[in-house]
């Protein structure tokens, strides 16, 4: 026999270094406790070393190293005899040797002989195992509810000790008696009992442990368990929002969780809004990162890869304990944190493309000279059918005969580029000892826009570091460090010009010069200078870069068993800075008039300006807590104290007059006078908080939970500083109930739960809101200043009356809520059933003209109730080798202004235009549009026969809107504001998510996707109305015009008039023929993934990689079709920026 | 050992976290209530605040009219006005009570500083001036309107509009009382700055209110006294300089100086007389002519960003022009004729269509040299178009920009006016009514589009005309009201006016002048409202046209138009006004 022996000389432990530089083994503890089987009886060092290990997908050689390394232990082999590249898993705790060998060896028919620290391995004889007389041979695979194979799951032939674990794929072979019972039993798992009674195969599905799916739920100031809850707590995993093309955490939590409504309005940073809209101002929630309150700004830009879990707190009993900030919810972010054991790294990457959602469609230039002549025509009609363009100019425009004096010019086409790029790098790093523990996530993104000549980049850093100095103190620190930066070299096309500069101007004339012509003749400086393709070619430029940091140190102090006292506190400091440059620009040449320019297309005077902005936001917080527990009661307690200090600083400056264009520092600048400029502001506010919180439990299925908390904040008169929020919610667990037992089967649990409490809302009250205050500038903010005989003076105007009587907003929350498990886990769902009142309500309302206040103090004058039900239902399945899951989640909203105070309604502007118009009316829902229902469009028979009401003293024509009168109105009496209804409302009457997910084998596939019901969206001014300005651009949807042709009494737009015919404001009087339907039903995300098997993973030196293409919102089913062109999560008014859509490849790597 | 460093660091984090518990702050960029009105100079910043905002030009009236027009909706709904179309969610005015409020809070807290008493009680009554002031545009626009004296709160009750009557009489009885107090002049110290409103300046204002109340006694009387003051006068040149000589020698070819017996020293002294009263130096409280003045300067904060690029078309303009007020052809058509008392006999609009064509096909194509040429070329006089601005009044030179007439002094220099009627409808920033403005157009611009020139919110000659227009009602035209407009004659360098008028002839005549004198300066609107209904229909209806015919606006008069309508918006927040409001809407 040619024994090939390799010996292995074996260090001492701790100072041995593993080799293999390729793989990364990756170690821990696990509470983990497996039945021995088959021992040997054995009293030496063998018997005494214990090993604890954790080690996935080894080879065997790596596992008898680890035990090499961890002992005095040293193996000998042969290589032939011995496969030991094959690879396993081991996971044991305080195990001998023996008994990992055992386990190592079951199926391989290895033996071992064990002289003290020498382990010799070899291949046993050929044991052929032959079933006794009774008996037979049993075979059989263990698999958990997911359908994964149970590796060491034990098997034992009831009444003997007879028994085998199952191997790594979960199979076993046992020889057993005939009518024999297996007990199957796992840690984590419930035990199984099965007769093999005529069955020589079996499959077992082990069912966890309902005491196993304890699932831990951070919450204020600490975690609870999730069965234990008895609040509303909603919480996301790291799983469910990452892979998504978004850069932007909050879009990437839109449409998964319940009453949690994300709105991602185009060109704006997504909002976040926790059942309905309670008050009439800002309703944003609060948002804790790691126990640090942060603003949605920092936690929209964290790396969601370096995202543990999310938990969103929806009612009272959660979120009290934020008290004055908690009244629209709280979002609770934790970040990965360190593990112990050897190094783990993760690499995810992407790179994707965007391109706008949804294009606005303008009209050809030929269809704009024929609106235009019917608008002139249609206000004067004495003036002819060809006011504004002759037939042979139309014709130019169409047979584009004259490009560089009747062109057809495509803004859209023009501007926008179908393709930006997007990219996303991170690399998580974890590991440590049982003493320190860390996690660093880099983080890194760029993305370029459908707009040219921009990028944005940003750097993401989190730091998380814990140790334990001693066994009773644990130190916490950890930074967190956003970079933000985005660059723009030349001018930025403005979308409003894209509106207003007719498709009749020549974007670039044949020579090779910017457009001068509109229409044949010159055109005016406004359209040559607002030339929305120029503005790229300018040598303009800004930079701009936000940094946003978090310093946190904490510490836990553990003095005595059941008590933590922590103590944490945070600095965040965000600067921005921000350098804005504007070149020198020639005027635009004249192509009709050779040798003389446009005035005032160019810029004659360069300028450059920077800001810098910084906020620092200091917390300091303390907390006890105190936790007790025995078989049957269980209770905790909590005690904290908070200081907060946020402070703003701005400081603004900007030159005029560079002698170039190339400086990039302002000094360069004019030193005085006009050309010199510089601004600052600043503003600060403190907050003093106590809380506290009783918890109890009682035989784990009656749990009961106080919370409360007082505020003072600096916002108020030291008369009324203080609130006070308690709360109160109860759950109980019906399923553990005695009766309940026989429900076992298909009921894993079952919990009812009940909460109160009262909240706060101090975000719409401003820092100095209780002061009445002079201020030497306007409300926009510009200086005021008179001059007596050349001399400037100074001038002090009051700003604002005050109100010193000014207090909290406050949100009382009822909430009741049913969660189950049912069928192994096959179905789970969570009900809940809310009334949300928000009172003194503080809304800063258009008082009295006749007041002469131009800047309405904020009152605590409105009541507000928002009721809901929400309702989340998960599926899990497994069929043959496909596993699938489907979840869904609705939740409705209404929402009812209860009182305002003295006033009937407050009626609010959409925008400064004053067209379109929102009101507050008691008994009805906020986000209501308040204007004239109309009914169609009058017909040239309606007026011929005097059918018709006036209104601004304008006598309608046949299509024009025919407005409703709401009260007994004669024909030919006028119709005034007393006409006016609710014609529609823009917040959702509810909102649904869509979540699918199949796997088979290595592949996946998932598709989520987000819808809203029951909501409206107003267009208005130059986006909704045609030649606004006088010659914008009308849109595709004006081509379905009400015209003498075809008179269509319900066409999508009335007669069209030029701007200055008093039809124009009867028309664009703000009625529901400027609402439309917002509903819609998009698909978010579409998700194909493939996972590399293990089998060639092991070659490349990974654990785990998975590639995947992902589209976001690739497909929108719309309610909408008579626009058919603006994105559905638009916010109306006027659009700015486009919506996106994206596609992106990308992989995750563990190593 | 162990507990104590446990205790010790808990007692640490209680102690240290906690120990920085102040909750105060104070307002970092304004000043709280509390620490104001505590002196003097407190009582002058907050009144600086009232002669901030002092009405000053009034140029968006003028478009409300048959003086003038904007072709840009975004400007304001002028063109709704002039259409009869106006309504509460399209209105027109200025529904503010802001300027009433500072006066109310000036007038309430000025009473906590320690100062010198008889000063605080002058600048009392200069913050009621300014609050009768605002009353007065506010009764103009809306008639009936609330009288508040005092400092409302927020939540205070919504108040109702007082009388037309109680309004009028209370800005009479505010203007006759303050009259008493205010100084006949300031010393220029601190405190007695010169530009603040004088005894005179409250009389004036309340000529110009008792004229519009139809109150021609009291009219009489005011501005009788501000004449008796001798402290006014009109404003005249005594020499040119090179600028406005050269124009002087091309105004030969609209002026028959010597055919006509015409003095041209005069006539030319007078025309820039006229203009120069606006501009630069002139333009200060030290000029006689300007009885209140909301003075400007080169200064970010404190210049009139509306007379300069508002007015010219961008053809003319140094950097930016946007030609948002162009004054139309009935304006023009006002003008005398030379001899200062008979109106051209307008020409058909097809009449000078066919002669703005023609030589606007001769001009059309020449560069700039060649128009220059033809512009100042004898050749010019040849077209029929020219003749309609053929030995006009002195004031129509110098009011505005017409196609070929040249302005020497203007912020680019020399520029000869040229319309191109092909850029209606296209070049928005171009006129489209043949005409711009000229009169208190910026020649010495700051920051490219601001006007750093004082404003004459009340000047000499309108407190002439006042007079002469109460005293004609009152007694009749006799050598008192010749007087009064023969001082406006003589200083524009026209003829005196006529010996002999009826009564009516006398009206008529004086509405004119007052017309052409007081152009461009937003009194038009409120002068056609006081003339009445048939006055209205008779100007205020019917197409206005550019020289090549197009129809500028179609002007439609309706008697609801003598108010303006109260906006949604106000009655929105005061529902006291929904069941009040004016007739019409």
């Amino acid at each position: 026999m040619d024994l090939i022996t390799k010996k292995r000389i074996v260090g001492y432990k701790k100072n041995y270094n593993l080799k293999k530089s390729l793989f990364i083994m990756k170690c821990f503890i696990v509470f983990l406790l497996m039945g021995t089987l088959q021992g040997f009886a054995n009293v030496s060092y063998s018997q005494s070393m214990k090993f604890s290990m954790d080690l996935k997908n080894s080879t065997i050689e790596e596992v008898l190293s680890f035990i090499e390394q961890k002992s005095s232990f040293y193996f000998t082999y042969n290589v032939e005899q011995i496969n030991s590249s094959r690879r396993v898993s081991v996971s044991v705790k305080d195990k001998t040797v023996t008994e990992i060998l055992d386990q190592l060896f079951a199926k391989e028919n290895i033996g071992y002989s064990i002289n003290d620290t020498h382990i010799v391995l070899f291949k046993k004889q050929v044991n052929t195992s032959q079933p006794n007389q009774n008996g037979k041979r049993i075979s059989g695979i263990v698999k958990d509810n997911k359908g994964e194979p149970v590796i060491g799951a034990n098997i034992i032939e009831k009444g003997t000790s007879n028994g085998v674990i199952t191997d790594l794929d979960g199979r076993f072979d046992l020889n057993v008696d005939n009518n024999a019972k297996l007990i199957v039993s796992y840690i984590g798992y419930n035990s199984q009992e099965i007769s093999v009674a005529g069955k020589s195969i079996v499959e077992i599905i082990l069912k966890e442990d309902s005491k196993a799916l304890e699932e831990v739920v951070v919450v204020g100031y600490g975690t609870q368990k999730k069965v234990n809850l008895t609040g509303s707590v909603a919480s996301l995993s790291a799983d469910e929002i990452k892979d998504r093309v978004q850069t932007n955490v909050l879009s990437s939590v839109q449409g998964t969780v319940p009453g949690v409504t994300v709105i991602s309005r185009p060109g704006s940073d997504p909002s976040i809004n926790f059942r309905g809209r309670g008050n009439l101002g800002v309703s944003s929630p609060l948002y804790v990162i790691d126990g640090a309150m942060a603003d949605a700004n920092f936690f929209a830009n964290l790396d969601p890869n370096s995202i543990e879990s999310i938990s969103f707190l929806k009612d009272a009993a959660s979120s009290a304990i934020y008290g004055s900030r908690a009244a629209y919810g709280v979002v609770l972010v934790t970040t990965k944190q360190g593990k112990e054991g050897q190094i783990q790294v993760s690499y995810n990457g992407m790179v994707g493309t965007k391109m706008p959602s949804f294009k606005p469609e303008l009209v050809t230039s030929w269809e704009y000279a024929e609106l235009f002549n019917e608008a002139k025509y249609n206000s004067n009609p004495a003036g002819g059918k060809n006011q504004g363009f002759t037939n042979e100019e139309i014709g130019w425009f169409k047979d584009g005969s004259k490009p560089d004096l009747y062109p057809n010019t495509d803004w859209i086409d023009l501007i926008y580029d179908d393709h930006a790029i997007t990219t996303q790098h991170s690399f998580n790093f974890t590991g440590g000892t049982n003493k320190l523990r860390y996690f660093t996530g880099l983080g890194y993104v760029y993305d370029t826009e459908n707009l040219r000549n921009r990028n944005n980049k940003r750097y993401n850093l989190n730091l998380n570091i814990s140790s334990d100095l001693t066994d009773w103190l644990t130190l916490r620190s950890s930074v967190k460090y956003i970079q933000k930066t985005r660059e723009i070299n030349g001018g930025t096309p403005s979308m409003n010009n894209v509106l207003i500069v007719p498709c009749t101007f020549v974007a670039k004339q044949s020579n090779g010069e910017w457009g001068s012509v509109d229409a044949g003749n010159e055109a005016s400086g406004t359209f040559a200078g607002g030339n929305p393709l120029r503005a790229y070619d300018t040598n303009n430029w800004n930079q701009s870069k936000r940094e946003n940091t978090m310093y946190d140190l904490a510490f836990d102090l553990k003095p005595l068993k059941g008590l933590v006292i922590t103590g944490q506190g945070v600095y965040k400091l965000m600067e921005s800075k921000s350098k804005n440059y504007n070149a020198l620009v020639d005027d635009v040449p004249s192509f009709l008039k050779p040798g003389t320019t446009i005035k005032g297309t160019g810029n004659t005077l360069n300028s450059m300006s920077m800001s810098w902005e910084s906020d620092s936001w200091l917390t300091y917080t303390g907390t006890a807590n105190y936790s007790w527990t025995n078989q049957v009661h269980s209770f905790s307690t909590l005690a904290g104290i908070s200081y907060e200090h946020y402070k703003y600083e701005m400081l603004g400056a900007s030159r005029e007059n560079f002698p170039a264009d190339t400086f990039t520092d302002m000094s360069a600048g004019a030193a005085s006078g006009a050309n010199y400029k510089n601004s600052s502001n600043s503003y600060e506010y403190k907050m003093l908080s106590y809380f506290a919180r009783f918890n109890y439990t009682l035989l784990d299925r009656y749990m009961f939970e106080a919370n409360v908390r007082a505020d003072a904040s600096s916002r108020f008169h030291k008369d009324n500083r203080w609130g006070y929020f308690p709360s109160f919610s109860a759950g109980w667990r019906i399923s553990e109930e005695g009766f309940m037992d026989s429900q076992k089967d298909w009921l894993d649990n079952l919990k009812i739960r009940a909460s109160y409490g009262s909240l706060g809302n101090i975000n719409n009250v401003g820092n100095y809101d209780y002061f009445a205050n002079y201020s030497s500038k306007n409300s926009w903010g510009s200086e005021l200043s008179y001059t007596f005989d050349n001399v400037p003076v100074k001038v002090l105007q009051e700003s604002k009356p005050a109100n010193p009587k000014l207090g909290w907003e406050k949100v009382t929350l009822t909430d009741l809520g049913v969660d189950f498990d049912l069928f192994n886990g096959k179905l789970r769902g969570t009900v809940d059933y809310y009334i949300k009142n928000t009172s003194d309500i503080l809304l800063a309302y258009n008082v009295p003209v006749e007041t002469g206040i131009t800047k309405a103090p904020s009152q605590n004058i409105a009541k507000v109730r928002n009721k809901g039900f929400e309702f989340a239902l998960t599926h899990q399945n497994k069929i043959g080798e496909i596993s699938y899951q489907i979840s869904g989640n609705i939740s409705t909203n209404s929402n009812r202004i209860i009182d305002l105070a003295t006033s009937d309604d407050i009626i609010q502007n959409l925008s400064g235009h004053g067209v379109g118009k929102y009101i507050l009316r008691k008994g009805e829902a906020i986000g209501s549009f308040y204007g004239f229902k109309s009914d169609g469009l009058y017909t040239q028979a309606d007026i011929d026969a005097g059918h018709y009401y006036t209104y601004g003293g304008t006598v309608p024509n046949a299509g024009d809107v025919k407005f409703v009168p709401q009260r007994d109105l004669k024909y030919g009496e006028a119709i005034t504001n007393a006409d006016r209804v609710i014609i529609g409302n823009d917040v959702p009457k509810f909102t649904y998510g869509l979540n699918m997910s199949i796997g088979y084998k290595n592949f996946e596939l998932s598709a989520f996707g987000q819808g809203v019901n029951g909501t409206d969206v107003g267009f208005e001014v130059y986006q909704m109305h045609p030649f606004f300005h006088g010659q914008d651009n009308p849109r595709k949807f004006h081509l379905k015009r009400w015209t003498e042709a075809n008179p269509n009494p319900n066409a999508i737009y009335p007669r069209l008039y030029d701007a200055s015919s008093p039809h124009t404001a009867y028309n664009r009087s703000f009625s529901d023929y400027h609402i439309f339907d917002a509903d819609y039903f998009r698909i978010k995300t579409l998700t194909f993934g493939y996972s590399i098997p293990q089998s060639s993973l092991s070659k490349l030196g990974l654990s785990a990689m998975k590639l995947y293409v992902t589209g976001e919102n690739l497909f929108t089913f719309r309610a909408d079709d008579k626009i058919e062109d603006f994105d559905p999560e638009t916010a109306g008014g006027v659009v700015q920026a486009l919506g996106i859509k994206s596609l992106a490849f990308g992989v995750n790597i563990s190593f | 050992m162990k507990t104590t460093f446990k205790y010790f660091i808990a007692i640490l984090l209680v102690t240290g976290t906690f120990n920085a518990c102040d909750l105060e702050v104070v307002p970092p960029s304004e000043i709280s209530a509390e620490n104001y009105w505590k002196t003097d100079k407190d009582a002058w910043y907050a009144l600086n605040a009232c002669y901030y905002n002092m009405p000053a030009l009034d140029i968006w009236d003028e478009m409300c009219t048959d003086n003038a027009h904007s072709h840009k909706p975004w400007e304001g709904n002028f063109e709704f006005v002039q259409q009869n179309g106006v309504s509460t969610a399209a209105p027109y005015g200025n529904y503010t009570f802001e300027s009433i409020r500072i006066a109310n809070n000036f007038l309430e807290k000025v009473e906590t500083c320690n100062m010198d008493e008889a000063i605080k009680n002058r600048m009392k009554a200069e913050a009621r001036f300014f609050r009768a002031f605002a009353y007065l545009e506010l009764n103009q626009y809306y008639g009936k309107v609330a009288i508040i004296e005092d400092l409302l709160a927020y939540d205070a009750p919504n108040v109702a509009r007082n009388s037309v009557e109680e309004v009028r009489n209370y800005i009479l009885k505010e203007l006759a009382e303050v009259a008493t107090i205010l100084p006949e002049k300031y010393d220029g110290s601190y405190l007695n700055e010169a530009g603040r409103v004088t005894r005179y300046g409250a009389l004036a204002l309340r000529a110009r209110a008792a004229l519009y109340f139809g109150n021609f006694e009291e009219a009489e009387k005011s501005a009788k006294a501000v004449i008796e003051s001798k402290q006014y006068a009109l404003f005249r040149i005594n020499s040119l300089d090179e600028a406005e000589l050269k124009e002087a020698a091309e105004m030969e070819l609209f002026i028959d100086f010597d055919k006509l017996g015409i003095n041209r020293d005069k006539f030319i002294k007078g025309m820039f007389s006229y203009e120069t009263l606006w501009q630069g130096a002139n333009a200060s409280p030290a000029n006689p002519e300007y009885v209140l003045t909301r003075e400007y300067m080169a200064d970010a904060n404190a210049c009139d960003p509306y007379r300069y690029t508002y007015f010219i078309p961008l053809s003319m303009s140094i950097y930016h022009g946007y030609s948002s007020f162009e004054p139309m052809q009935d304006l023009i058509d006002a003008y005398w004729d030379i001899d200062g008392k008979t109106m051209r006999n307008t020409i058909s609009v097809n009449d000078r269509k066919a002669a703005y064509q023609e030589i606007w096909n001769h001009a059309k194509n020449l560069s700039n040299e060649d128009y220059k040429a033809f512009s100042t070329s004898p050749e010019l006089t040849n077209y029929n178009y020219i003749s309609e601005f053929k030995n006009r009044d002195s004031r129509l030179y110098v009011t505005f920009m017409f196609p070929f007439k040249g302005w020497h002094g203007s912020a680019k220099g020399e520029f000869y006016y040229k319309w191109n009627p092909d850029l209606i409808n296209k070049n928005g920033n171009e006129s489209w009514t043949g005409f711009s403005y000229r009169k208190m157009v910026a020649v010495d611009p700051y920051d490219r589009f601001n006007n750093p020139d004082d404003y004459p919110t009340i000047r000499y000659a309108e407190v002439l005309l006042t007079y002469a227009e109460a005293h004609l009602m009152n007694k009749g035209y006799d050598e008192e009201v010749k007087k009064a407009l023969n001082d406006i004659r003589d200083r524009c360098g026209m003829p005196n006016v006529p010996e002999n008028l009826s009564k009516q002839e006398a009206i008529d005549f004086l509405r004119n002048e007052r017309r052409i004198e007081l152009a461009v300066e937003g009194h038009r609107y409120n002068d056609v409202r006081r003339y009445g209904s048939d006055y209205c229909k008779k100007y205020l209806n019917g197409p206005s046209t550019a020289p090549n015919g197009y129809v500028v606006i179609n002007k439609q008069w309706d008697d609801r138009m003598m108010l303006m309508p109260i906006p949604t918006s106000a009655m929105d927040t005061n529902p006291l006004l929904r069941d009040d409001q004016n007739p019409g809407y």
